[in-house]
């Protein structure tokens, strides 16, 4: 799954941690996310979602 | 490289020094106490540390709302599990059949730690499907 987390977490100057204390997650969580080395649950991709005010497709999109 | 620690993940941290402490603690204690004579007392500690050690991870999770785990250590642990069956599984399938054939044509004898290996895996798959019947009737 390809994703534009990393993107929009520098856009809004979020640091990993920040961001996982966010959606509460570890930094870990984030990070493999954003090496596109774990898939989030959609629990966490809605999350994640809110978190950026968009909409999961903007997010997230089949690799 | 520097890393800025939110106080979220320090807590985190802390609670997971916690809890592998009192594991550490009890694994130490136990080849302590078996290199030095202690047998009984490197016994009590380690049982002492697991027993703390899990109860601190259950207390904190109940309590804390700082998480130790979340979604991808528990996925970590499913895939492991899984990986860790298969091959269990596979080594199994493939070896001991042959075992059997070559026994029963006498070309092989089982020792103990053979036999003790095939008793240890047909427990453990025993236990996997108890566990998946489980599993399965709440998902």
């Amino acid at each position: 799954m390809n994703n534009a987390v990393r993107e929009k977490r520098e856009a809004e100057g979020l640091s990993q941690g920040g961001l996982a204390e966010a959606v509460g997650v570890t930094r870990q969580t984030i990070n493999a996310i954003e090496r596109e080395r774990y898939d989030p649950s959609l629990e966490l991709a809605f999350a994640l979602a809110a978190h950026f005010d968009c909409r999961i497709e903007d997010l997230f999109s089949p690799g | 490289m520097t890393t800025n620690l939110t106080t979220t993940e320090r807590t985190r941290r802390r609670y997971n020094g916690v809890v592998y402490g009192c594991y550490a603690v009890g694994i130490a204690a136990m080849f302590i106490g078996l290199t030095f004579g202690y047998e009984l007392l490197g016994s009590i500690v380690y049982l002492l540390g697991i027993v703390v050690g899990s109860a601190s991870s259950l207390l904190i999770k109940r309590l804390s709302s700082v998480a130790i785990t979340d979604e991808r250590d528990k996925r970590l642990a499913e895939r492991t599990s899984f990986l860790t069956i298969r091959i269990i599984v596979t080594v199994g399938l493939a070896v001991f059949p042959v075992l059997f054939v070559l026994d029963a044509a006498g070309q092989y004898t089982f020792t103990p730690l053979v036999e003790g290996v095939l008793y240890s895996f047909s427990a453990l798959g025993l236990l996997w499907g108890v566990c998946y019947l489980l599993v399965k009737s709440v998902l």
